[in-house]
């Protein structure tokens, strides 16, 4: 059993072990308040991912309206020519901030601010291409956006579930072996001091019997 | 397993997301681009709208005394889900927080989440050992 | 350092994006051809985002899944297409109850 366990039943080890599950204890600890701010941070993102969800979903879906409006005035072949010739190039620029460790995206859009939003040529102006036009930059400003806070919200869980196998390793597996350990030292210690006593006993009774 | 090699490399990477150099809010106003090293080798930026929050919340005179990203600690012994910070960091955020103004400002969990949700890049966790 | 948007996805899709002035358009025909060139969009590094539909996505869900978690850009995010179709698990959902669970309601209670 002694060597199952891999340690020594000494007094020393039985120290060694009672500061090194102290400081597992305290690794823990600290690990959990990591989890907790992570946690924090999640759900922070995930009520700001609800609000942004449903205002870029809703802009969406009218787009898609207009657009289809588009394509029943002017045809659907017509419109994605359109789409192909725009003259707008809209662009992201993409940093990044820490959270905890966490590489988390920061996205700003760009739009083309020297072409004006009518910015093809060949159909001339067309009051349901403009429409459909502005719908669709709306939506897109949003969806960046949600794009953003989506990714944000994906490396957060990442870490989070880094950090709680962390934590359950500790937890259950580091900290538990070491509390069987130093039971195991307290008891083979016991069991060497009764042996002590019992022995030192029956030499005290043979010397005794020796002084009679 | 090395427990002590092991907590000390979690312990190591608890912080590894800190600066290795703080800048002051005069300094991140004047960049173009305001952002700190981190200990990890990454860079992070800081939002513009947070720091124009900053300067109006922070009389001029303080702006070259305020460090930023302004420190979260989260500290063991002030118990579970409350955080402290320190000095003119204290009061800043006490101002954003519509609190009390003070050299030393506990937050509980809720706290916490508004103070990140206003100003989540110029802020950053600090796990005290 | 600016990074263009690139959209895959069917006629209504692309022209939608198109018109919102997303450059890299790309028509969805079968579905080998879109993900090798969601590959080639990963590997190249002037793109910052991906957009595409969920009716796409959901059926490369691992490979993107695999995708994202080696490289955190581009972004890709999927939205309903013109028939509004999203799909009954969502993926954000899962991940929240996967990672957090009950964990969090009961510690939020507390």
């Amino acid at each position: 059993m002694a060597t199952a366990l891999g340690v020594a039943p000494t007094r020393m080890e039985l120290i060694k072990l009672r500061r090194r599950i102290a400081l597992a204890q305290k690794g823990h600890d600290l690990l959990r308040e990591k989890m907790d701010a992570l946690i924090m941070e999640f759900f922070g993102i995930l009520r700001e991912i609800e609000d942004v969800r449903k205002n870029a979903l809703e802009s969406l879906s009218k787009a898609f309206g207009q657009l289809s409006i588009c394509q029943a005035e002017i045809g659907t072949i017509e419109t994605l020519q359109a789409a192909r010739e725009m003259k707008r190039d809209v662009t992201l620029r993409i940093q990044t901030r820490y959270l905890m460790g966490v590489s988390v995206p920061h996205v700003e859009i760009d739009q083309d601010k020297k072409a004006p939003l009518p910015g093809y040529s060949i159909h001339g102006t067309s009051a349901v291409l403009d429409k459909a036009t502005a719908a669709f930059v709306q939506a897109l400003a949003h969806l960046v956006k949600l794009a953003e806070l989506e990714a944000a919200a994906y490396a957060l869980a990442r870490e989070l579930e880094r950090t709680k196998r962390r934590v359950n390793a500790l937890e259950h597996v580091l900290i538990p072996r070491l509390q069987q350990m130093i039971k195991f030292i307290q008891s083979r210690l016991d069991e060497i001091e009764r042996e002590n006593f019992t022995r030192l006993k029956r030499i005290k009774a043979i010397l005794e019997r020796r002084h009679q | 397993m090395d427990i002590e090699a092991f907590i000390r490399q979690e312990q190591a990477k608890l912080n590894a997301h800190l600066p290795r150099e703080r800048i002051t809010l005069a300094e991140a106003l004047n960049a173009s681009e305001p952002y700190v090293e981190l200990k990890n080798g990454g860079r992070h930026y800081f939002d513009k709208k947070e720091l124009d929050l900053l300067a109006t919340a922070l009389p001029k005179d303080w702006h070259s005394s305020l460090r930023l990203p302004m420190l979260i600690r989260i500290d063991r012994k002030l118990g579970s889900g409350t955080a402290k910070l320190v000095g003119l960091e204290a009061r800043v955020a006490a101002k954003v927080l519509n609190k009390n103004e003070s050299d030393e400002l506990i937050l509980y969990r809720p706290e916490i989440m508004s103070l990140r949700r206003k100003l989540p890049t110029t802020t950053e966790y600090l796990f005290v050992p | 350092m600016s990074l263009k948007i690139a959209c895959i996805g069917d006629i209504d899709f692309i022209s939608g994006f198109g018109l919102a002035g997303v450059s890299q358009l790309y028509l969805h025909e079968r579905m080998e051809a879109t993900l090798a060139k969601i590959r080639e969009l990963f590997d190249n590094p002037e793109i910052g985002l991906i957009i595409l539909p969920h009716r796409i996505a959901s059926q490369i869900s691992p490979e993107l899944k695999e995708l994202r978690r080696k490289k955190p850009v581009p972004l890709v995010l999927a939205v309903p297409d013109k028939s509004g179709w999203m799909p009954e698990v969502d993926e954000l959902r899962e991940l929240i109850k996967r990672t957090v669970g009950a964990e969090v309601v009961v510690r939020r209670e507390e």
